[in-house]
């Protein structure tokens, strides 16, 4: 079963998530802060990573950028809700495998999971 | 002969010197007090004596005796009693504690008193402080007078004085006094205005001693002689006899013989010496006298000499001190005599150029004036010279001359040369500021006549409205401010036209108030934000900023009008933009907070469309519905996501307006959206 971790500060996007991906027989970790999901990415050694950008202590970016500068090839998706242009370039010059912008069909957030996971 | 007379007259000259001169010492001692004189008198009688209390005599009345000296201006020795001058007695009575002698006689003796008072009249009964010099006698004189008389006896000099001191006093002086009252009042030159009164009493010679008080016992011969003034004559008599008896005796008429003698013989010795040797005398003098005087005229000369050389010297050092240059030039201009200021300002050496000719330093035509006899000084130029300096500069001189002639009938020229040089170049210099400073003045003219244009241009083609106004009535305007209020230039400028004409009647007391408290506030600049009226009956705001102005000695009012109604349209859209700034913001805020809830409504729609099987048609439409008013919101927050997109419209309330965020031409979304909201 694939360990997917997900980084997300509002409580009920980040249930809905979950719900949903174990609907599809994902493992899924939660992380409320960027602090803590990349502690979690360090410890439980997820195979993906579905993060927001907009979150307290650390934000999605900067958690991005440290598992990218330690293990480039790890599959890190991005979702983001405002300036969607500035995000979108951002996470693209940090390498972010895609990025999704809220509100988004969970359907097309599995397709992408299963694409890099390569199921 | 003559020598054997010579030496006669010698011997008996010495002689009867040494004979003077043997004077024994008794002789001596009346030679030294032969100006000393005896008091006497002709009886037996006493002069003024005095009794005690004991009955012994006692002193005298010394006042008397003063009298006496200051008369004879000399002292008085008196004889000793019982010593034996013939005919005439000693007087007695000098030493202390004799024993009194009566003296009988019953004679009486007038005496005056004279009673002086500052008061034209003497009151009798009054009393008075009485001032006197014999206690005695006056007690007696005057019984008349008051007794309670305050009686102050002293000497006659500290009486008078007293009594010239005191207001209302008496003074009362026996005449025996009067000669030294009146050598007071002489000695202090005063008038001594007072009233004297003349009484007469009868004076007892001497008095019984009863009460035990002094006696007075007056000679009578004294008392005579005192009032008689005999008294000198006495003396003078006795002063012979003196001579007599003690000084013409042997040794005084041997010396005063000798002395005549020896007198003679000096002048007949004298007389012949003279005689003898006149002629040679008076030749070896008149050499002599020659001698001197020609000494005398030598040392004259040369004194003379002196203060000349002297004066010459003086006169060279002041002219070698001038300034100016002093020279003196003989009529063909040869330099005499040149002085020390010559080195100085041409750099000439005074020894290398005297005796040169003056053409050396000037032109012909300045040595011509120079030399000129009869110059005239009235003529413009012609009293000034140019000479050229040792470096080769020309320096001005102005000049004066003055002539003499001397002893051998050569004429000199004396000038006087005043260098102008600085002068002239200060005059050009002067000129020249002069000259800088008028075309600086008419350059600053002409930078003055084009900022009035630049000035006259601004306001003409300014925006705002200027006005210039005397007690708000229209003085000047400029087109803008016709434009402004819609007026025609020449309705206006041709009469007295008021600017409270354009303030609305119902802002007018305000405008008024504004304006008053202003300048009661003596405000020389101060805006006022007013509304105007046009003549189209339009009213818009404007802000008009007044400045009191004086201008050609009038007090006006300049005021810069401006239309604030643009810049009130522009604040107004720049509110509405910062509206828009802030709804935009708020519109980022809640895109981000409501994406997440939406994305999760959506997701577990998903989920529970995914997990239902078998939906009946109404489940079927809510999922529906539900996916279609996500796909509403989810545009809505797109739209609010891009800021420039965001345009504003009418609300159909008042003048409100709202956001345009909706699409137009997305009917079938919106017709979703009212149903939901509905």
């Amino acid at each position: 079963m694939k360990k997917i971790l997900v980084a997300e500060d509002e409580k009920v996007m980040r249930y809905m998530i979950k719900d949903f991906l174990e609907n599809y027989d994902f493992e899924v970790i939660q992380a409320e802060n960027g602090l803590d999901a990349y502690v979690l990415w360090k410890n439980e050694k997820p195979d993906i990573l579905l993060t927001d950008i907009n979150m307290p202590k650390m934000n999605g970016i900067e958690l991005l950028q440290r598992i990218k500068n330690t293990t480039p090839d790890f599959p890190v998706i991005v979702m983001t809700g405002v300036n969607i242009e500035t995000s979108v370039n951002i996470a693209n010059n940090n390498k972010a495998n895609a990025i999704l912008e809220k509100p988004f069909r969970m359907h097309d957030l599995v397709s992408i999971i299963n694409k890099h996971l390569a199921l | 002969m003559i020598k054997r007379l010579h030496l006669l007259i010698l011997f008996l000259l010495a002689f009867s010197c040494i004979y003077s001169f043997e004077l024994n010492e008794g002789e001596q001692k009346l030679l030294k007090n032969k100006k000393a004189f005896k008091i006497l008198v002709t009886d037996n009688n006493y002069p003024y004596e005095f009794i005690n209390y004991n009955g012994e005599f006692d002193g005298i009345n010394i006042d008397i005796y003063k009298t006496l000296f200051s008369k004879l201006n000399t002292k008085v020795i008196f004889a000793l009693e019982g010593e034996n001058v013939s005919d005439i007695d000693a007087v007695s009575s000098f030493s202390n504690n004799q024993e009194y002698r009566e003296i009988p006689t019953t004679t009486l003796y007038t005496v005056k008193f004279y009673l002086y008072s500052s008061s034209s009249n003497i009151d009798f009964e009054k009393t008075y402080n009485i001032y006197m010099n014999n206690l005695e006698l006056t007690q007696d004189v005057l019984p008349q007078l008051h007794k309670n008389n305050q009686y102050i006896f002293s000497d006659i000099e500290l009486a008078y004085y007293k009594f010239k001191q005191e207001k209302d006093g008496l003074l009362l002086v026996d005449n025996l006094h009067m000669p030294q009252l009146d050598a007071l009042t002489k000695k202090t030159e005063e008038v001594f205005a007072v009233n004297k009164l003349e009484n007469e009493i009868e004076a007892k010679l001497w008095l019984k001693s009863e009460d035990k008080t002094s006696y007075m016992v007056i000679s009578k011969v004294l008392n005579e002689m005192i009032y008689t003034n005999e008294i000198s004559c006495i003396i003078s008599r006795w002063e012979k006899s003196i001579e007599e008896k003690y000084l013409y005796e042997k040794n005084y008429s041997y010396f005063l013989i000798m002395v005549i003698t020896f007198f003679i013989l000096f002048l007949i010795i004298v007389f012949l010496l003279y005689k003898q040797n006149f002629i040679k005398k008076d030749l070896i003098v008149n050499s002599y006298q020659i001698i001197n005087k020609n000494k005398e005229l030598v040392v004259k000369n040369q004194e003379l000499l002196g203060i000349i050389s002297q004066a010459e010297s003086q006169n060279l050092s002041v002219l070698d001190g001038l300034s100016n240059i002093a020279i003196t030039l003989d009529l063909k201009g040869v330099i005499k005599y040149v002085n020390k200021s010559v080195n100085n300002i041409l750099g000439y050496n005074t020894n290398t150029i005297l005796g040169t000719n003056i053409s050396s330093l000037v032109s012909p035509e300045d040595k011509t004036r120079l030399l000129r006899l009869n110059p005239d000084p009235t003529q413009q130029g012609e009293n000034e010279i140019v000479i050229k300096s040792v470096e080769g500069f020309f320096k001005t001189f102005i000049f004066t001359t003055n002539f003499t002639k001397s002893a051998d009938g050569e004429t000199y020229i004396h000038c006087i040369l005043q260098d102008i040089s600085e002068r002239i170049s200060l005059d050009n210099r002067l000129k020249a500021y002069t000259t800088h400073l008028e075309d600086l003045i008419k350059q600053r003219m002409q930078v003055l006549k084009q900022s009035e244009e630049q000035f006259r241009y601004i306001v003409e083609h300014a925006y705002d409205g200027i006005i210039l106004m005397q007690n708000f009535t229209l003085q000047l305007a400029n087109q803008a401010f016709f434009q402004m209020i819609k007026a025609d230039n020449s309705d206006l400028t041709n009469t007295n036209f008021s600017f409270l004409r354009i303030i609305p009647d119902d802002k007018l007391q305000w405008f008024m108030d504004k304006f008053n408290q202003a300048t009661d506030n003596k405000e020389n600049s101060f805006i006022i934000t007013h509304p105007i009226i046009t003549s189209s009956k339009e009213i818009i705001d404007v802000e008009t900023h007044f400045t009191s102005i004086n201008f050609t000695g009038k007090i006006l009012d300049l005021a810069i009008m401006h239309n604030i109604e643009e810049k009130k349209a522009r604040e107004k859209e720049m509110l509405e933009h910062e509206k828009l700034i802030t709804v935009s913001s708020f519109a980022i805020t809640a895109n981000d907070k409501i994406n997440s809830p939406l994305n999760a409504i959506q997701g577990y729609a998903e989920l529970l469309d995914l997990q239902l099987e078998n939906k009946s048609e109404v489940q079927e439409n809510a999922f529906k519905n539900i996916f279609d008013s996500i796909a509403i919101i989810n545009r809505i927050l797109k739209r609010l996501k891009s800021l420039t997109n965001i345009t504003l419209k009418n609300y159909n309330l008042d003048n409100h307006k709202m956001l345009n965020i909706e699409e137009e031409h997305d009917n079938s979304n919106s017709q979703h959206f009212d149903e939901i909201t509905d």
